[in-house]
């Protein structure tokens, strides 16, 4: 038999997990490990580290070991969170044409092939436990993730030669682990916040089917924040008593990060942590850093996320009231301040259940084993788009063609035609986001029907179709209703940075 | 294969052939009248039956056909839950548009009420009217610099920018 892979494929960890025969084994690596770090060490000798040996080693080798990456990938070159990342990272990024890529000893790497060495790393864990190949899995992503980095993940997977039966959005993932179901129905919130993204998504478990009402998050809201709180008062404290900003050498910048993470996750037992910083700052220094201080610092990442929380809710038509179960994934979830506003928020204590780090590979594993078996008594997962999926138009705005939180899959066709004599191509240009501003949204691409035969303005119609698979990768087909001529466009980004600056009057008229 | 079952696949591959036939109402087994909760576990109960996972991996011929059918579905219900759509496609379909098409469904919406002129400000309305009065005098220069003006005062108004839109190009 052939067993597909469940795997979380996480920002600073991730998760494989097998289902064989109803029983689901999460594979730990040969050190034990359950939870495989996601990061990818380059060596001198050429080698490759990946996994727990491959962090173990970050504060000797910052520039080589790339963390993080799936902050990265799918994003382009010139967006807020790839400065922010590169200021945090010791690695290199680099701009390239179809994207950034990391430069490691003046070699470069694409982020889908970091994360397809991580998902290599994470099958030949899983072979050996199974002791036999295995070339399928299914793959989750943030619910918030767009089409970029969907697809982006979807090429890491195909890189190791993985069949990717499906990307799954992690918290749907979640909620398939749950045991809800059974004759009555429940309404459940999924809390996700783990060390780079935040995800909510509102679901409502039913008989044979889990059918996310709405989502929401931010793909750059996470744990990595809060160590990067902590990081920054100690590099002050330094930089108070030696006159001098440890951040300015990267080896110290991801001393000072693993010692906050360190301080972050024993602060989730103890009130008090006492830091000693004498190896960081140089010279002898103490340092102590409570609870509450931690709590502060963290505050407004945690109403951002309530914030987002109140949004899922009320897309989903819901009262917090109407909610009978919270579930909590993720590491971040593990924050006492965390579950405290959490309860708050939801009027309810969380669900204790399936440890938080591994729910989600729990969860992708189960799926995968069921739409793996060819029966027709499957529990079926409908879920929905995360962001609205617009089209420009003129004068720098768009217009929505599939609205967020649409059920997936789904298609919508519209009509289009030539502004022009003799237009020899219509353009589109697609995005996704929630604002009328063009630059508001995020590009997926561009899409080039034509060469069109040359007819005055407004004499060609053009059919085209935009649809959204169930893996929730956008698709883009368009045909010419005299000719039948038709073309398929899967938009992605290298096709994006193409055309960053083509032609604007070959922009779509609206069909007059 | 039971003979329900093969009758049911029978139907279902009939029914991705002529789907353009199929209003959302039908597809959805619903009146036109039916409230949002109706429209919404028609949804359900559709979803449950002809969700393509069901078959996949299993029944090529039947997963393709439901995958159709489905995002039809999912197609029908995201636009008949959401009020102003419904409204633009009710109209539409009055014309016989089995689909909803924003720009199409809209016309019908004009055509029915006979729309008073477009647009909230004075500046805006004064310009759009000029911009109307030059095109129909054939004066393509102005109107596009008159639809130009009427956009700085009202840059979501739909009748400007589809006459900007018209524009373009010329």
């Amino acid at each position: 038999m052939t067993s597909v892979l469940g795997i979380d494929l996480g920002t600073s960890n991730s998760v494989v997990a097998v289902c064989e025969d109803g029983t689901v084994t999460v594979i730990a690596d040969e050190d034990g490990h359950q939870i495989h770090p996601s990061a990818v060490a380059f060596m001198p000798d050429g080698s490759v580290l990946v996994g727990t040996r491959a962090r173990a080693g970050i504060i000797q080798r910052p520039n080589e070991t790339v963390v993080s990456a799936k902050r990265l990938i799918g994003r382009r070159v010139q967006s807020d969170e790839v400065s922010k990342t590169r200021a945090r990272m010791g690695y290199e990024i680099v701009d390239q044409e179809q994207g950034v890529a990391v430069k490691i000893r003046g070699e470069l790497h694409s982020l889908e092939s970091i994360s397809a060495l991580i998902l290599r790393h994470l099958r030949d864990q899983a072979e050996q436990f199974l002791g036999r190949p295995s070339q399928k899995a299914v793959i989750t992503v943030p619910a918030y993730f767009d089409d970029n980095q969907r697809q982006a993940t979807r090429r890491a997977g195909q890189m190791v030669g993985l069949e990717v039966l499906r990307i799954v959005n992690e918290p749907t993932a979640a909620a398939f682990s749950y045991g809800y179901g059974g004759k009555r129905s429940h309404r459940i919130a999924v809390f996700d916040l783990g060390g780079g993204t935040f995800d909510v998504s509102v679901l409502e478990l039913g008989e044979g089917a889990l059918e996310v009402l709405a989502t929401g998050g931010d793909t750059f809201l996470g744990g990595d924040d809060f160590d990067q709180v902590i990081a920054d008062q100690m590099a002050q404290a330094i930089a108070s008593q030696t006159g001098r900003d440890p951040r300015s050498d990267t080896a110290a910048k991801q001393r000072l990060l693993s010692e906050a993470e360190r301080a972050k996750c024993l602060l989730s037992q103890n009130a008090t942590v006492e830091l000693d910083l004498s190896a960081i700052a140089g010279i002898p220094m103490q340092s102590r850093i409570t609870r509450d201080q931690f709590n502060a610092s963290i505050e407004p990442f945690i109403n951002r996320c309530l914030a987002l929380c109140g949004q899922a809710l009320s897309d989903a038509g819901l009262h917090v009231s109407e909610i009978d179960g919270v579930v909590m994934v993720g590491g971040s979830t593990r924050i006492p301040a965390v579950r405290a506003a959490v309860t708050k928020f939801f009027r309810r204590e969380p669900d204790q259940g399936i440890d938080p780090d591994l729910v989600v590979g729990v969860g992708a594993a189960l799926y995968a084993e069921q739409l793996a078996q060819p029966s027709t008594q499957k529990r079926l997962l409908l879920d929905v788009t995360p962001m609205t999926l617009r089209l420009a138009t003129v004068g720098g705005f768009t217009e929505a063609i599939i609205q967020r939180n649409a059920p997936i899959p789904t298609e919508r066709s519209r009509l289009f035609t030539t502004g022009r004599d003799n237009q020899e191509m219509v353009s589109l240009r697609v995005y996704q986001g929630e604002e009328q501003e063009e630059e508001e949204n995020t590009l997926l691409g561009e899409f080039v029907f034509g060469p069109l035969p040359p007819k005055p303005r407004g004499e060609i119609q053009i059919s085209v179709t935009f649809a959204i698979d169930t893996d929730g990768l956008v698709q883009v087909t368009a045909q010419d209703r005299q000719t039948g001529q038709a073309a398929v466009g899967r938009i992605n980004l290298s096709v994006a940075g193409q055309n960053a600056d083509s032609d604007p009057d070959n922009l779509p008229a609206a069909r007059s | 294969m039971s003979d329900a079952f093969a009758q049911w696949r029978q139907q279902v591959l009939a029914t991705a052939l002529r789907l353009d036939d199929i209003d959302y109402f039908q597809l959805l087994g619903c009146q036109t009248q039916a409230s949002p909760a109706e429209i919404r576990r028609a949804f359900r109960q559709l979803a449950t039956s002809y969700h393509p996972d069901r078959f996949r991996g299993h029944d090529d011929t039947l997963y393709q056909a439901l995958e159709k059918i489905y995002r039809r579905i999912t197609e029908a219900y995201a636009v008949l839950r959401d009020p102003t759509d419904r409204k633009a496609y009710s109209a539409g379909l009055k014309n016989g548009l089995k689909r909803f098409d924003r720009d199409q469904a809209q016309q019908a919406l004009h055509q029915r009420a006979q729309e008073q002129e477009p647009g909230t400000t004075d500046q805006g309305r004064r310009h759009f009217k000029r911009a109307q009065a030059a095109l129909n005098r054939g004066d393509r220069y102005s109107a596009k610099e008159e639809i130009r003006m009427a956009l700085l005062f009202e840059p979501k108004e739909p009748s400007f920018l589809n006459m900007a839109k018209d524009l373009q190009g010329s």
